[in-house]
């Protein structure tokens, strides 16, 4: 590429920040884009022929290491100031997108390789470049960032991203320090055997990333078939609820028939009323779905003997998906449902919902007394016994379904008393 | 000292409540004083501020206690309310009120109490410290419940108060340690918020007063979790 040196520095950067705007396209941006992207793009183009100028450099010394390096260094801010984007997060994003770079740039050399300098070489390399791009945005990309955000583990991406450093700082620059004149099989085969490491290194990335969801997926399907379970066992158990409290208000009624009017009578009127009362548990907060589990619970806590008061303003929760208030309410309802079943005193057995709002925060608390030791794992109870796996897995699924809302959770537990407090902001 | 009203009809309720009271206080070792009312109209008329908290019926025969609430809220925006009541359809109505909770007859004396408990945080909650600063035109007292956030700028830092902004020399650590206790917290590492102010959080700032403040990304779960825990009455 000897004949447009001058613009090494530029053309190098662009390559490289076109790669990171591959990225960019799915990740979640931030405020006035436009003029971020654009200005940092300049930027960074402006500092990176700058480089060039300063520090001219041969293929024989060290400075091709850095001028790369400092390509890659300058491409982590560059993505960092554009999106939302944590520092490891950037990394990560900059050292993917230095691969798709590489990829195309060895492409360019082999065709280069194979037929000589044509005249078409640059539109050539134009359309290798656009291809490798779009087709690694298609096959890598799109599977690497969901929902605007990279998800990955540090600690298991890790030597997967030193290889790419390997093989793109130091490998290949000095793999081209001695095959600069060599157009031989050799330098063919080096090719292929770099770009192949380039595809290998992403598909690592992305078939790891599948396998965590994978896992997740198992854990949710394992836990929602326990889930079916219980509530069957629930819904089997209301409905005896149901059919007794049904036979006794039939044979009140019939006996109501051959009364007199009188205190008798009144009497009777009332304890009907009483058995009846079993349905003045509805709820309503202004929420169908909170309702819904509500209503379910407080049939189970009543023939349980638990106590359970809920005062929410169901109005607010709106901007929640029906499944999430499900799982929310649901799981932190078992939750403690299961923690004063336990109590030795029946007194004890109350648990207290609130849904309250202040300001754009929303608070959903939902406290009980608890007896037996909990431990925290991450913040987060886990229960000695390991039955109770499924129960603090309950936790775990709100955690994830709180997360979307970008929401928080504490748990405090004093005095013998477990308070589980979930925050969300909430968006005008 | 916790000043406490029982708004009730209700003889039995009224010393049952009487009697849950008198228990707390001996457990929890809480100084209580108990005042009782048969009607809404009786605590309504010629109200003045001196309760802390107020624990009211709503079925009673002259004034319910909606109602009575109501008009107390219109003179008294500090004193915490809870209802008393069989009806569970009632609550939902308690936030035009801004009550704090409602309480289920017949009354589970340990509902009862986790529900005091939550009052008695609020009541505490309310009393601030005071800062004394001393400016050039004398010394001012500053009452924290009055400080929106403070910010340092080199090496001053900046009261964001109710009255308007006020310089100080000092450091946000110094501030830090004298302001234990009340409800202050870091969002970054210039800014130490009220969290009595804080009415939002967006993707990366907190809203602050009306004012949009950056929220740090290494300090934003620990920010979140104290709003948490204040909102929620814990701290």
């Amino acid at each position: 590429m000897e004949e447009y040196n001058y613009l090494q520095g530029i053309n190098f950067m662009l390559q490289y920040l076109m790669a990171c705007n591959i990225f960019i396209i799915l990740l979640k941006k931030r405020e006035h884009f436009w003029i971020r992207l654009i200005g940092a793009m300049v930027a960074g183009l402006v500092i990176a022929e700058l480089l060039v100028v300063i520090f001219p450099f041969s293929t024989q010394t060290i400075l091709p290491f850095l001028f790369w390096a400092s390509l890659l260094i300058i491409c982590i801010p560059y993505m960092w100031f554009c999106c939302y984007l944590s520092l490891s997060e950037a990394v990560y994003c900059a050292i993917c997108g230095i691969v798709m770079q590489h990829f195309a740039s060895e492409f360019c050399l082999l065709i280069k390789l194979i037929y000589g300098n044509t005249m078409w070489i640059l539109i050539i390399y134009m359309l290798i470049y656009i291809n490798t791009y779009v087709i690694f945005y298609h096959l890598f990309v799109k599977r690497l960032v969901e929902n605007g955000k990279v998800d990955f583990k540090v600690k298991k991406s890790a030597f997967s991203l030193v290889t790419i450093l390997l093989m793109v700082l130091i490998l290949s620059v000095i793999k081209k320090n001695f095959y600069t004149n060599d157009t031989g099989i050799l330098a063919i085969v080096c090719q292929i055997y770099d770009m192949s490491c380039c595809i290998f290194v992403l598909w690592v990335q992305v078939s790891q990333k599948e396998a965590l969801h994978l896992q997740h997926e198992l854990d949710l399907m394992d836990y929602t078939w326990h889930q079916q379970q219980d509530q069957f066992q629930l819904n089997q158990e209301n409905i005896d609820i149901i059919n007794r409290k049904c036979h006794d208000l039939k044979h009140q009624i019939g006996a109501l028939h051959d009364m007199q009017n009188g205190a008798k009578k009144d009497a009777y009127i009332k304890r009907i009323e009483d058995a009846v009362m079993i349905y003045d548990s509805t709820v309503d907060t202004g929420n169908t779905a909170l309702d819904t589990v509500i209503m379910e619970k407080s049939l189970f806590c009543k023939e349980h003997g638990i106590t359970l008061s809920c005062i929410a303003d169901g109005l607010k929760l709106g901007f929640m998906d029906i499944i999430d208030l499900y799982t929310v309410f649901g799981n932190a309802l078992d939750n403690a449902i299961e923690c004063v079943d336990k109590l030795k005193d029946s007194e004890k057995k109350v648990i207290i919902v609130k849904v309250f709002t202040k300001d754009d925060l929303m608070m959903i608390q939902v406290e009980n007394y608890f007896d037996d030791e909990i431990m925290f794992v991450d913040n987060l109870p886990i229960t000695t016994k390991a039955e109770k796996y499924f129960h603090g897995y309950g936790i775990k699924s709100i955690q994830y379904t709180i997360n979307k809302y970008n929401g928080c959770i504490t748990i405090n537990t004093e005095r013998q008393l477990f308070r589980l407090q979930i925050l969300i902001p909430l968006q005008k | 000292m916790v000043r406490i009203a029982i708004v009730e009809d209700d003889k039995k309720y009224q010393e049952q409540i009487n009697d849950y009271l008198l228990r707390y206080q001996k457990e929890f070792e809480v100084q209580i004083e108990i005042s009782t009312f048969e009607d809404g109209t009786k605590i309504e008329e010629n109200y003045r501020p001196v309760f802390d908290i107020i624990l009211m019926d709503i079925e009673m025969p002259l004034m319910d206690g909606m109602t009575a609430a109501k008009r107390i809220r219109s003179v008294d925006s500090e004193v915490v309310i809870i209802f008393i009541t069989n009806m569970a359809k009632y609550a939902i109505r308690g936030y035009e009120v801004h009550a704090l909770d409602f309480v289920l007859k017949p009354i589970n004396y340990f509902m009862f109490i986790l529900k005091m408990d939550n009052a008695m945080k609020m009541v505490h909650r309310k009393e601030g410290k005071c800062l004394l600063l001393n400016l050039e035109n004398g010394i001012k007292k500053l009452s924290t419940g009055d400080i929106y956030y403070i910010e340092v700028i080199n090496h001053s830092l900046y009261y964001h108060t109710i009255e308007g902004v006020i310089r100080y020399w000092g450091t946000l650590k110094d501030i830090e340690t004298q302001l234990e206790g009340v409800p202050f917290k870091r969002c970054n590492t210039c800014y130490l918020v009220n969290l009595k102010y804080v009415s939002g959080v967006l993707q990366n700032t907190v809203v602050v007063a009306g004012e949009k403040l950056q929220l740090s990304r290494s300090k934003k779960k620990e920010f979140m979790q104290a709003v948490a825990n204040y909102i929620g009455g814990i701290k």
